[in-house]
C-alpha cells in the first residue's frame, strides 16, 4: 500500500449483503471518489455486526466499524480522508450548512484492541480464516500476495509421499465431523491402484446451523482450490470436483471465478507450473439432500442417482466415483492443508490437544450476543467459546445448553460446558464434534421442541433405505409431537428410549445411526422437561404453543408496541391503556413479548 | 370543571369570541364609511378658514372632536380585542381539554390481505402464467443435452439446468430428456423426487426460501413462514399465493445463522426478521409495489 | 467538532461585520418631506400646525432588558426541554412569551425582521444598525448551533401564538410538507433582495407582511389583520403554518440547528419506538422515531405523548392540548 493512501474494506459475503452491505459499498465508493480504494472483501467472521467496514491507513492501526449504514459510511470516508487545500475547506463548510444530521461514528467504531471485539478476536487463532475479510475473493493477486499458492509450488517440488507425511505429521483430522485422520486417508487413496482417481471437496454443508464452508468458499475460494490441488497431487488424481450446496449461490459464483483465474495462472489445468502434473476442476451444485454429505451418498448423487448411502467397505478411497478410488475431504480440511505445508506440520501440531491438533472453525449462532464464524485452537472449553468469545447470552438470560453437531449431534447442558473441544472429549457427552455448528440455547428454548425439530429434519431427510431409520424416526417424531401438544401417553417416554436404541443400531449410514442423538441427549440431561410436558401439561421454557398462553400484566404502560407487531391483530391499538390479548386470535408467535420493553407480557403455562 | 360544565363554558367562550369578532368587524365597517367623511369635513373647513379667519376656532374644535372620537374608538377596539383574546384563550383551552378527554376510537391496525399487498403485480403475473402455461419451448432441452451429454450421470446437472430455465421441471421437458438420453423415466422420477431443490409444479414469479435451520428455528422461523403464508393468503397445502407472485418454501439452512431468522427472495437474502418485517423483505424484489 | 467551529467562526465574522459598520456608520439625515400639505401661512388665521409627534425612543436600558429577556427565555426553553422535560412548563413559557414579546412589546423584539437590518448593515456602509438588533439576530442562531431551535419553541412571539391555537393537528403529507418547506427559502431570498436594493427602493418585506404583528398591536391594515386571523384559524388544524412554510428565519435556524449536539431527545435510553410521539408531533419532526433537529420546534409535545411519562389523561395542561 502506498504511503498515505487509504484502503477501505467492506465485507460483502452473503451475511454482509443480507445486512445491507451493498448500499454501504455504493455509499463508500461515491463518497471516496479517488481519495481512497474501496475493496469488497469476504466476511471477517464478525457476522453479529455486519455490515463491517475496515479502514487501513499506512502506518496507523486498522479502524474497524460495525453495523455501518450508508450515512455512517459517508462519515467514515470523511473522517479518514482529510481534505487538503482551500477547495476542500470550502466544501466542508458548505456541507456543514447543507449536509444531513451528523452521524456519531463512535456508535459504529469497534475497538479491535480492547473491549468486546478484542474478546471476540483475542481467543481465536486464524488458520483457515486467515484471509477472510482481508482479501477480495475475486482477485487472485491478493491471494498470492499473502503467500497463496506457495504451498502448492512447494508440494509440486516434493514427492507425493513427502506431502502426505507432512499432513500426517500435522495430526490434521477430517473436519466434516467424523474426525478421521486426513493423512491416513490420503495415504490409503495413494496406495490404491488405478490410473483414474478423483478428489472431491465436500461443500454440501447440510447441517442446519452451520456455515463454515459457505464463508470460506465465499471469502477465500483460492485457499480451497490450493488445498484441493495439493490433495490431488498427493494421491495422484487428475480430476477434482467441488460439490457445493445450491443454497450458496455466491459461493458457487466465487469458486467458479477462482477456478478460471487459477487456470489462467497455471495453478490448475494441464501441466501445473511445469511439473507435468495435471488437474481438472469442476463445480457441481448439490440438489438439496442432507444425506449427500455422507460420502457414499454424495458419490451416488454425482453419478446421477438418488443420493442413497451404500454399505461400507469398500470405502470410497477404494471404490468411489465411477468405481475409481476417490478422496473426499471437507472444505475446512482442504483449506487447512496449504497452511500446514507453508508453516510446517510442527506448527500445526503445536496447537490443540493430545488427540486433536490444530484449530477448528465454529459457526457460533443462536441466543449468543456475538455470533459469527470463529476459529479456535482445539482444547478450548465450550464455556470459553460461549462466554468469552460470544459474550454470553443475549438479553442477560441464562445459558442453558449448546447444540453441537446439528441433527447428528446433541445438546450439551450448561453444567458440562467445561468440556474441551476435542474429538475424543465431546462424544463422551453424547453429542459429536460435527462439522462445526454451535447453536447456543437459553432458558427460553424448550429441549423437547429442539429434539422434535431435529427429528422432523432427519425424518424428512432420511433416504428411506433402512427400515429403522425410515419408520423409527417417524414414530419418534410422532411421540415428540404428542408430547409438545400435551397429548402424550404415560408409556411414551419408554417407547422413545427403546426407539433411540433401535434406530441407532439398525441403520446403515451416519444419518440414521446418529439421528436419535438429539433425543438421547435431551432425555439424558433434561428429562424433567419431558416429564413436565407429559404429566403437568406444562412447557417450562414457555415455548410449545399448545401448552402456553400469553397475558398482559399490570406493568403495561399502554405504548401499543405489542399491538403494532401482532401479526394477527389480536391486540387492539389503544394507546395509554392496558392492552389485552385476544386468546382466540393469538398464534403464540411471541412477538408481543419480544416487543414489550417493560416485560409486561408474560407466558402462562400450563394454561 | 369537567363534563357538561366545561362544554358549556367552552361554547360560551366561543360565542363571546365570535361576538367580539363580529363587533370588531362592524366597528371597522362603520368607521370605514365615517373616516373619509370627516377628512372631507376638515378639508372643507380649512378652505373656509382661508377665506374667513374667524372660523379658525371652529376648525380647531372640530379637529379636537375628531381626535377625541378616534381616541375613543381606539380604546373601544382595544377592549374588544382584549375580550377577544381572553375568549379565544378560554375557548381553545376548553376545546383542547374536551378533545383530549374524549376516549379516542380504537384505531384498528389496518386490515392486511393479499389484495391490499400485491394488487397489480398479482393480476399481471396471473395473466402471464395463464398465457405461458400451455406452451413450453423444448429447444432449450435439446441444446442442454448436446452440452451435458447423454449419460446417466448427467441426470442431476440436466435437471438443475431445466429447473433453472423453466423454474420447475415440466413433464414435457422430462419426457424429452428420457427420449433423448440414456436416463430412464424411473431414474428421473427417483431423482427428481429425492432432492428437495427439484419441484414438479410451476412456481410463482418469485421464490421465497425461509430458512428453517437450528438458529432460525430458535429465533422464530416458524412464525416467519406462518406470517408470510397468512399475508400472501396461501391456502393450506399450497405453496404459492393465488396471484402466483410468490412461492414460499422452507429450506434446511441458508447459512446466515448469525442473522437468524433469515429468508431468501430469489437471490436476495434478508436477515434479522420479525413477522412484521418479513413481508417488507419481499418488497426488495418488487420495490414500490407495497401499499 | 470542526463543522461547528467553522460555523461559529462564520457567525463571529458576521457580528464583527455589523459592529464595524456601526463604527463608521452614521444616523441618516432625515427631514420631513412634506411640501404639498397646506402650511400655516397658507391657512393663515393664526392656525398653528400641531408639532410632529414621534414616538419616544425606548429607553436604552429597556432595550437591553429586552435582549436579556430574549436570552433568558431561550435559556429557560433549553432548560425545560433538555433538563426539565416538561410540556407543561413549556406551555407556561409560551404563554409568557406571547404576553411579553407579543402583546406587550408588540412583536418588536424580532430576529425574523432583523435579517433585513443585518443584511443592510453588511451591504450598505451608510446604514446604522443598533447593537440590540445585532444581538437579537445572532443570539438565536448561536443557541441553534448548540441546542437546536430553542428560539422557535416558547420564545418567538409569532411561533408561540400559533403554538397556542393548535387544536387538532392533521399530519401534512411528507412530500407536500417538503415542497411547502421550500417556500421559506424563496421568501428569505426575496427579503434579502429587497433589503440590498439602494436605500430609495429598499423595502423590508418581512415586516411589511408579518401576519401577526397587527394582531399584537390590535390595529393595522384590514387585509393584514385578516391574514393574521387566517393563519391562526389554519393553525388550529395545521401545526404552525407560518413557521414551517414561510418564516425566513426558520430557514436559517434549521440550517444552523443541524450542528446541534443536544436538543429534543425522546426518552433517551428508554426509547420504546412505539411511534406515539411521532403521531403526537404536529410538525412532522420525528422521523424514524427520532427527533430531527432541523425540524423540531421545541414544543415538547413528544414528552407529553410518551407512555413512559405516565398516564396522560390525568395531566392538566393549561392552554395546551394534552396530545
Amino acid at each position: 500500500m502506498r504511503a498515505g493512501s487509504v484502503e477501505i474494506r467492506v465485507g460483502l459475503s452473503s451475511c454482509g449483503v443480507a445486512s445491507g452491505g451493498e448500499a454501504v459499498r455504493d455509499a463508500l465508493v461515491r463518497e471516496a471518489g479517488g481519495r481512497a480504494v474501496v475493496k469488497a472483501v469476504g466476511c471477517n467472521g464478525m457476522c453479529h455486526s455486519e455490515p463491517i467496514v475496515q479502514v487501513l491507513h499506512a502506518g496507523k492501526p486498522v479502524a474497524l466499524y460495525g453495523n455501518v449504514t450508508a450515512g455512517a459510511a459517508r462519515a467514515i470516508v470523511r473522517r479518514h480522508t482529510p481534505g487538503r487545500g482551500l477547495v476542500n475547506g470550502a466544501r466542508r463548510l458548505l456541507r456543514a450548512l447543507t449536509g444531513g444530521e451528523a452521524v456519531d461514528l463512535a456508535d459504529h467504531l469497534v475497538d479491535a484492541e480492547a473491549g468486546p471485539a478484542a474478546e471476540y478476536l483475542g481467543k481465536q487463532k486464524r488458520i483457515v480464516l486467515e484471509n477472510c475479510g482481508e482479501i477480495d475473493p475475486g482477485r487472485i493477486d491478493e491471494y498470492t500476495a499473502r503467500g497463496g499458492y506457495q504451498a502448492l509450488e512447494a508440494c509440486l517440488r516434493l514427492e507425493p509421499d513427502a506431502v502426505i507425511a507432512q499432513i500426517t505429521a500435522s495430526g490434521l483430522r477430517g473436519r466434516g465431523g467424523a474426525g478421521f485422520s486426513t493423512g491416513r486417508k490420503w495415504e490409503m487413496a495413494r496406495r490404491q491402484p488405478g490410473a483414474v482417481k478423483y478428489v472431491i471437496c465436500n461443500g454440501d454443508e447440510g447441517d442446519p446451523g452451520a456455515f463454515m464452508d459457505r464463508l470460506v468458499l465465499e471469502a477465500d475460494p483460492h485457499r480451497v482450490l490450493e488445498g484441493l490441488a495439493i490433495a490431488a497431487y498427493a494421491i495422484g488424481a487428475a480430476e477434482g470436483i467441488l460439490y457445493i450446496r445450491a443454497e450458496y449461490p455466491l459461493a458457487v459464483r466465487n469458486v467458479r471465478q477462482a477456478i478460471r483465474q487459477a487456470q489462467a495462472r497455471g495453478f490448475t489445468g494441464e501441466n501445473l507450473l511445469g511439473s507435468g502434473f495435471s488437474l481438472h476442476l469442476e463445480v457441481r451444485e448439490g440438489a438439496g439432500a442432507f444425506v449427500c454429505g455422507e460420502e457414499t451418498a454424495l458419490i451416488q448423487s454425482l453419478e446421477g442417482g438418488r443420493g442413497m448411502p451404500r454399505l461400507r467397505p469398500p470405502y470410497p478411497v477404494e471404490r468411489g466415483l465411477h468405481g475409481a478410488p476417490t478422496l473426499i475431504n471437507n472444505v475446512e480440511t482442504l483449506a487447512s492443508a496449504p497452511w500446514i505445508v507453508r508453516h510446517g506440520p510442527a506448527a500445526y501440531a503445536g496447537l490443540g490437544t493430545q488427540g486433536s491438533k490444530g484449530t477448528k472453525v465454529f459457526a457460533l449462532a443462536g441466543k449468543i450476543r456475538r455470533g459469527g464464524l470463529i476459529e479456535v485452537p482445539m482444547g478450548i472449553t465450550i464455556r470459553e467459546i460461549v462466554e468469552e468469545i460470544g459474550g454470553g447470552i443475549q438479553g442477560g438470560r441464562k445459558f442453558k445448553a449448546v447444540q453441537m453437531g446439528g441433527p447428528s449431534g446433541g445438546c450439551i447442558p450448561e453444567r458440562l460446558a467445561g468440556t474441551p473441544v476435542d474429538y475424543d472429549e465431546i462424544p463422551k457427552t453424547g453429542a459429536i464434534m460435527g462439522s462445526g455448528g454451535l447453536v447456543v440455547l437459553d432458558e427460553r428454548d424448550c429441549m423437547v421442541d429442539m429434539a422434535r425439530f431435529f427429528l422432523r429434519f432427519t425424518q424428512a431427510e432420511s433416504c428411506g433405505k433402512c427400515t429403522f431409520c425410515r419408520i423409527g424416526t417417524k414414530r419418534m417424531l410422532e411421540i415428540l409431537e404428542r408430547i409438545c401438544e400435551g397429548r402424550a401417553r404415560r408409556d411414551d417416554l419408554g417407547t422413545l428410549e427403546e426407539l433411540v436404541d433401535y434406530v441407532s443400531r439398525g441403520s446403515l449410514c451416519g444419518l440414521g445411526q446418529t439421528a436419535p442423538n438429539p433425543v438421547a441427549t435431551t432425555l439424558r440431561y433434561f428429562r424433567d422437561e419431558y416429564e413436565a410436558h407429559i404429566q403437568e401439561k406444562r412447557c417450562p421454557a414457555g415455548r410449545c404453543p399448545a401448552l402456553i398462553r400469553y397475558r398482559v400484566t399490570d406493568q403495561c404502560i399502554g405504548c401499543t408496541l405489542c399491538a403494532q407487531v401482532c401479526p394477527v391483530g389480536a391486540i387492539a391499538y389503544r394507546p395509554y391503556e392496558k392492552h389485552e390479548i385476544d386468546d382466540k386470535l393469538c398464534t403464540r408467535c411471541d412477538e408481543c413479548r419480544k416487543a414489550c420493553q417493560d416485560d409486561a407480557v408474560e407466558v402462562v403455562s400450563p394454561c | 370543571m369537567s363534563g357538561p360544565g366545561l362544554k358549556n363554558a367552552t361554547i360560551a367562550a366561543g360565542a363571546v369570541m365570535v361576538l367580539s369578532v363580529v363587533a370588531l368587524a362592524v366597528d371597522y365597517a362603520v368607521m370605514r364609511g365615517w373616516t373619509p367623511a370627516s377628512d372631507a369635513q376638515i378639508a372643507a373647513l380649512q378652505e373656509k378658514v382661508q377665506r374667513d379667519a374667524k372660523l379658525a376656532p371652529v376648525l380647531a374644535a372640530e379637529q379636537k372632536r375628531i381626535a377625541e372620537f378616534n381616541r375613543a374608538r381606539r380604546a373601544r377596539v382595544n377592549w374588544l380585542s382584549l375580550v377577544l383574546v381572553g375568549a379565544a384563550a378560554g375557548f381553545l383551552g376548553g376545546a383542547k381539554r374536551l378533545l383530549a378527554g374524549q376516549a379516542r376510537p380504537p384505531v384498528r391496525v389496518p386490515e392486511r390481505g393479499p389484495s391490499a399487498v400485491w394488487p397489480r403485480a398479482g393480476r399481471a403475473v396471473a395473466a402471464q402464467a395463464a398465457a405461458a402455461a400451455p406452451e413450453i419451448d423444448l429447444t432449450f432441452v435439446d441444446g442442454l443435452i448436446e452440452k451435458e451429454g447423454r449419460g446417466a450421470e448427467a441426470a442431476i446437472p440436466i435437471l438443475q439446468a431445466i429447473q433453472a430455465h423453466y423454474r420447475y421441471l415440466p413433464d414435457e421437458a422430462l419426457r424429452r430428456v428420457c427420449h433423448l438420453t440414456e436416463i430412464s423415466p424411473a431414474q428421473i422420477a427417483g431423482t427428481s423426487s429425492f432432492y428437495s431443490r427439484f419441484r414438479r409444479s410451476p412456481v410463482g414469479e418469485h421464490i421465497v426460501r425461509v430458512c428453517h435451520g437450528t438458529a432460525c428455528h430458535v429465533a422464530g422461523a416458524r412464525q416467519i413462514t406462518d406470517e408470510l403464508r397468512r399475508e400472501l393468503a396461501i391456502a393450506e397445502g399450497e405453496d404459492t399465493d393465488p396471484s402466483r407472485t410468490f412461492t414460499v418454501e422452507e429450506v434446511a439452512c441458508l447459512g446466515c445463522c448469525s442473522l437468524a431468522p433469515v429468508l431468501m427472495v430469489d437471490e436476495h437474502t434478508a436477515g434479522k426478521l420479525t413477522p412484521a418485517t418479513a413481508c417488507d423483505a419481499l418488497a426488495a424484489v418488487q420495490p414500490g409495489e407495497r401499499a | 467538532m470542526s463543522r461547528r467551529r467553522a460555523v461559529l467562526a462564520l457567525l463571529a465574522v458576521c457580528v464583527l461585520g455589523c459592529l464595524a459598520e456601526n463604527a463608521q456608520g452614521q444616523a441618516l439625515h432625515y427631514e420631513r418631506p412634506v411640501e404639498r400639505a397646506p402650511q400655516e401661512k397658507d391657512i393663515g388665521g393664526g392656525y398653528v400646525t400641531p408639532k410632529v409627534q414621534k414616538p419616544l425612543p425606548r429607553r436604552a436600558w429597556l432595550e437591553i432588558l429586552d435582549v436579556a429577556l430574549l436570552a433568558a427565555a431561550m435559556g429557560v426553553s433549553v432548560w425545560i426541554v433538555v433538563k426539565r422535560r416538561s410540556r407543561r412548563w413549556l406551555v407556561a413559557l409560551t404563554v409568557a412569551s406571547v404576553g411579553y414579546f407579543g402583546f406587550y412589546r408588540e412583536g418588536c423584539v424580532c430576529p425574523i425582521g432583523s435579517i433585513q437590518n443585518v443584511t443592510v448593515a453588511l451591504t450598505d456602509p451608510n446604514y446604522h444598525i443598533p447593537m440590540v438588533v445585532t444581538a437579537t439576530f445572532f443570539l438565536p442562531l448561536l443557541v441553534a448551533v448548540f441546542y437546536g431551535r430553542a428560539f422557535c419553541g416558547g420564545v418567538c412571539a409569532l411561533g408561540s401564538i400559533q403554538e397556542l391555537v393548535l387544536l387538532k393537528p392533521v399530519q401534512v403529507p411528507r412530500r407536500l410538507d417538503q415542497a411547502l418547506g421550500l417556500l421559506k427559502y424563496v421568501y428569505l431570498a426575496a427579503a434579502i433582495w429587497y433589503a440590498v436594493l439602494p436605500a430609495a427602493q429598499r423595502d423590508f418585506v418581512i415586516c411589511r407582511f408579518d401576519p401577526f404583528v397587527s394582531l399584537f398591536r390590535r390595529s393595522g391594515f384590514a387585509h393584514m389583520l385578516a391574514l393574521g386571523a387566517g393563519f391562526l384559524v389554519l393553525g388550529m388544524f395545521v401545526g404552525r403554518p407560518y413557521c414551517r412554510y414561510l418564516c425566513p428565519y426558520g430557514g436559517l435556524l434549521s440550517w444552523f440547528s443541524r450542528l446541534a449536539a443536544r436538543g429534543v431527545s425522546i426518552t433517551p435510553n428508554k426509547e420504546l419506538d412505539c411511534g406515539l410521539c411521532a403521531e403526537a408531533c404536529p410538525y412532522g419532526a420525528i422521523e424514524e422515531m427520532r427527533a430531527v433537529r432541523r425540524k423540531c420546534l421545541y414544543c415538547a409535545r413528544c414528552y407529553a405523548a410518551c407512555p413512559r411519562e405516565g398516564p396522560l389523561v390525568k395531566a392538566f395542561v393549561p392552554l395546551g392540548e394534552v396530545r
